[in-house]
């Protein structure tokens, strides 16, 4: 139960600092709100009346307050360019965003771990050798670089996959999925990367230890000593950059929703800071910031599932 | 207005230069017979994804307060104004029958149209107009537009299809105020829906499409009205306008098939939409300008020789070559050619000419000029910064974001920054607001008797040469006083598949979906 509360009370304090980090960020942001709302052909008056309307007169830390109170109670506000209401947006701007993650994670995983085991099985060998090689080329690949040279290949030269847009779940569940794979490609090719090398180092040093020299002895089949005994305790880097990337994650994602036009949170975030929209910006950030916490909070979990003696040891976190 | 269509192998019309002016008469004979092509076979059914550059800000006036470009062809599908105006700026009955001015042009009584219903049943009549107007003109409301309809003092209720607008003066842009595709107040959106709060972001008219839905950021929806009052229209089942940022994903999606038709204002795409048969390129030269604007009122551009000299190191020409690969046409008017003056006094490139001038105000010139933090704006800045070297100015560069570059025009906390001056069927009132010495949105803070007189006369006159005399006046005088430079015209250009048909006009950035159609669409009846 006090592991629990302790990563709650790390949450709030985490969603305070970043929340008001942001807040404060934005405000000293040069641009304005209410020459947004207003238009370039808005008079100083208009410009004032905005202001007023918004509420935009008032201190930083009385507008945060405000902000604060009212994301207590669960209302996180409306939008101020587009006056729609901040919680409608985010919940039709997650579902992409998650979807992204989620498959972008799971080809990552699927890529990784068998060329990771195959690596460390093969350590030093061509095999191992081209492989690392393709690691480093596409660790040193920016997400969005690999994107358009995706399109062009698969959209623009096969037509296998769309090279735009996102289609809802409802029209169709292979249409849904066609369109996301080349955006999720794309971020998981460079999460890939890093997963298997470091699953490589890992599983190199698992082979060398005794209970695996013991389980050979054994007689035991390759496969299943690389994948039932050295698989599982080489995996806890592995899954700690899990993690840890899911913020890089967010990042690569904001810029691939904006080249393949997925109405995703990353994109709605761009949106919002360019137009100052406070509530908006602060919404995402909100969401995002939970979200982070909240699946390292699960990966904590998960190390006590892959090896008991985390949990005897309560060495988490 | 001057249009010219390019179809597909515009390569050729490249080639073939010297025959472009035949080219835009035979490209005009084949839109005059526009109605004779479409019976030859407009297909009913299918769909059209159209793909613009930003999402749409909402469609209640008083909430959204201006209609940006990209938000236009979605309200002209969904709404519809009193009247539509054609090339020349004659008004075309849309929901209004007629309109006549009185004798003094102090009032207008406008005729409306039976049988009209809005999407949601409300029945189109004087008091949806009367409705519509007083709101957007009631100070409660704070509706931004406000101060540009200004002259218009009341909308009364003549009978249930007659409304009459009383204004304060005689007043040549109002045919503007009522039929312009930019204007949202134009848009007559249905009294149920703005009482009820929804329209904003679930517009209702009583256009040739009916909204369905807006997902933010992604999607609008809209579908073919079967109760449309003009039978036979429109073709298309449902058209989905799409928001894509980027403008090569835009392309990319034209390519492979996702979009059917997007607007894009890079010069690079459009070279290339031109050598591919499966595209087609729609051209609109539009009013208006990209502009390089001086804050007049500070030294050193407050000195006309200063602001002069800097006019004749600036070539336009090779701006344009470099910076949209000769894909805008050069300006030497704010009109793009809707009216013809003659020789308005542009001063030429001239570098010697400038070096004299600077010699002449006697003092060493260096300049701040404020550009946008885009690739684009710091090219911008780059090529001014090479051009006034040439003349002995210095220039430092600071890029801003848009809207801090706004906040400082605004407060005339500026000397010099790339600005446009936007495009309107009439020029008139834009460039009253933008020049007129007691304007709140007089940015380059111009003072000028002489430049007030032409001013007010363009905007009071009703007599239409009396009105094109003042306007030619006040164009001769921006270029004699350099009040600010031009940095090309405005060009729209549309790219879409060859397949998409019936598109005649894409004026001011306007999809005018109504007519659109697709080939291979099936079905030959509605």
């Amino acid at each position: 139960m006090g592991f629990f509360w302790g990563k709650f009370v790390h949450l709030v304090v985490v969603v305070l600092a970043v929340t008001a980090v942001t807040f404060v960020m934005l405000d000293l942001l040069p641009a304005d709100v209410a020459h947004e709302v207003a238009g370039q052909s808005a008079t100083s008056r208009d410009v004032a009346a905005v202001r007023q309307e918004l509420g935009l007169n008032d201190s930083v830390a009385a507008r945060y307050g405000r902000w604060l109170a009212g994301a207590a109670r669960g209302d996180l506000g409306t939008s101020l360019v587009t006056r729609q209401p901040v919680g409608e947006a985010i919940a039709s701007h997650l579902p992409v965003t998650l979807e992204l993650l989620l498959l972008a994670q799971l080809f990552a995983l699927a890529l990784a771990i068998p060329a990771g085991i195959v690596s460390a099985w093969r350590a030093e060998s061509p095999i191992d050798r081209a492989l690392g090689s393709a690691a480093f080329g596409l660790i040193s690949v920016p997400s969005f670089a690999l994107a358009i040279v995706l399109i062009y290949f698969f959209s623009l030269r096969l037509k296998w996959f769309p090279a735009i847009g996102f289609t809802p779940l409802s029209e169709g569940a292979w249409p849904n999925i066609r369109g996301m794979i080349l955006p999720a490609v794309s971020v998981a090719l460079v999460e890939f990367a890093s997963l298997m090398r470091v699953l490589r180092g890992d599983m190199i040093a698992t082979l060398r230890e005794e209970f695996i020299l013991f389980a050979r002895a054994k007689g035991l089949p390759t496969w299943r000593i690389l994948l039932r005994h050295a698989l599982r305790p080489s995996s806890f880097t592995m899954l700690t950059l899990l993690g840890l990337h899911i913020g890089n994650l967010i990042g690569g994602a904001v810029i691939i929703e904006t080249i393949f036009a997925l109405p995703g949170i990353g994109r709605l975030l761009v949106s919002s800071i360019f137009s100052q929209d406070y509530p908006m910006v602060q919404g995402c950030v909100l969401i995002i910031t939970v979200g982070y916490v909240a699946v390292n909070f699960l990966v904590d979990i998960c190390y006590g599932l892959l090896d008991p003696r985390v949990r005897k040891e309560g060495s988490v976190g | 207005m001057r249009r010219e269509i390019a179809k597909g192998g515009g390569g050729m019309l490249r080639r073939f230069a010297g025959f472009t002016g035949l080219l835009v008469v035979a490209a005009a004979a084949f839109l005059g017979q526009g109605e004779g092509t479409l019976a030859a076979g407009p297909e009913y059914g299918g769909a059209l994804t159209v793909a613009v550059e930003a999402d749409s800000r909402g469609f209640d006036p008083v909430k959204a307060g201006f209609l940006p470009s990209q938000a236009r062809s979605i309200a002209l599908a969904v709404e519809e104004r009193l009247f539509d105006m054609d090339e020349n700026g004659k008004l075309v009955p849309e929901l209004g029958l007629s309109a006549t001015p009185s004798k003094d042009g102090k009032n207008w009584t406008i005729k409306l149209r039976k049988g009209v219903v809005f999407h949601d049943g409300t029945p189109f009549n004087a008091d949806s107009v009367v409705e519509h107007w007083e709101r957007l003109m009631d100070p409660k409301n704070h509706f931004l537009g406000r101060a540009t309809m200004q002259p218009i003092e009341s909308v009364k209720k003549i009978d249930d299809f007659t409304v009459r607008f009383q204004l304060k003066h005689a007043w040549a842009p109002f045919k503007d105020a009522i039929a312009s595709t930019n204007w949202i107040a134009a848009y007559i959106p249905s009294p149920r829906a703005v009482r009820e709060g929804t329209h904003d972001r679930a517009p209702v008219g009583t256009g040739p499409y009916k909204f369905k839905e807006w997902i933010a950021n992604d999607r609008l929806v809209v579908v073919k009205n079967p109760n449309y009052w003009r039978k036979g229209k429109p073709y298309l089942d449902t058209v989905v306008f799409r928001t894509v940022p980027d403008m090569q994903t835009r392309f990319a999606g034209l390519q492979s098939g996702e979009l059917d038709m997007i607007l894009t204002d890079r010069g690079a795409s459009v070279l290339q939409a031109r050598n591919d048969k499966t595209l087609r390129v729609y051209s609109s030269e539009a009013s208006g300008a990209e502009t390089f604007l001086f804050n007049t009122s500070r030294p050193p551009l407050d000195d006309v020789r200063v602001r002069r000299a800097v006019a004749h190191a600036w070539n336009q020409d090779f701006y344009i070559k470099a910076s949209f690969k000769d894909t805008i046409a050069t300006a030497r008017d704010p009109f793009g050619g809707t009216i013809g003056c003659g020789d308005l006094g542009y001063l030429e490139f001239n570098p010697e000419k400038g070096r004299k001038l600077i010699a002449e105000y006697g003092k060493p010139v260096s300049l701040e000029l404020q550009v946008t933090n885009t690739p684009r704006g710091r090219e911008f800045g780059e090529i001014v910064q090479r051009m006034l070297k040439e003349i002995g100015v210095t220039v430092t560069i600071t890029p801003l974001a848009q809207g801090q570059r706004n906040k400082k025009v605004l407060a005339g906390d500026y000397q010099a920054t790339g600005w446009q001056l936007f495009d309107a069927t009439d020029m008139g009132p834009v460039l009253y607001t933008n020049l007129f010495s007691m304007s709140e949105l007089n940015f380059s803070r111009y003072q000028n008797p002489e430049m007030d007189r032409l001013l007010t006369a363009a905007q009071t006159s009703v007599n239409q040469k009396e009105r094109q005399k003042a306007l030619c006046g006040v164009a001769k005088r921006i270029n004699e006083e350099a009040v600010f430079l031009y940095r090309g015209a405005l060009r729209y250009n549309a790219i879409a598949k060859a397949d998409v048909q019936g598109i005649s006009r894409i004026d001011h950035g306007v999809i005018r979906v109504r007519d659109a159609w697709v080939k291979g669409a099936g079905k030959k009846g509605p």
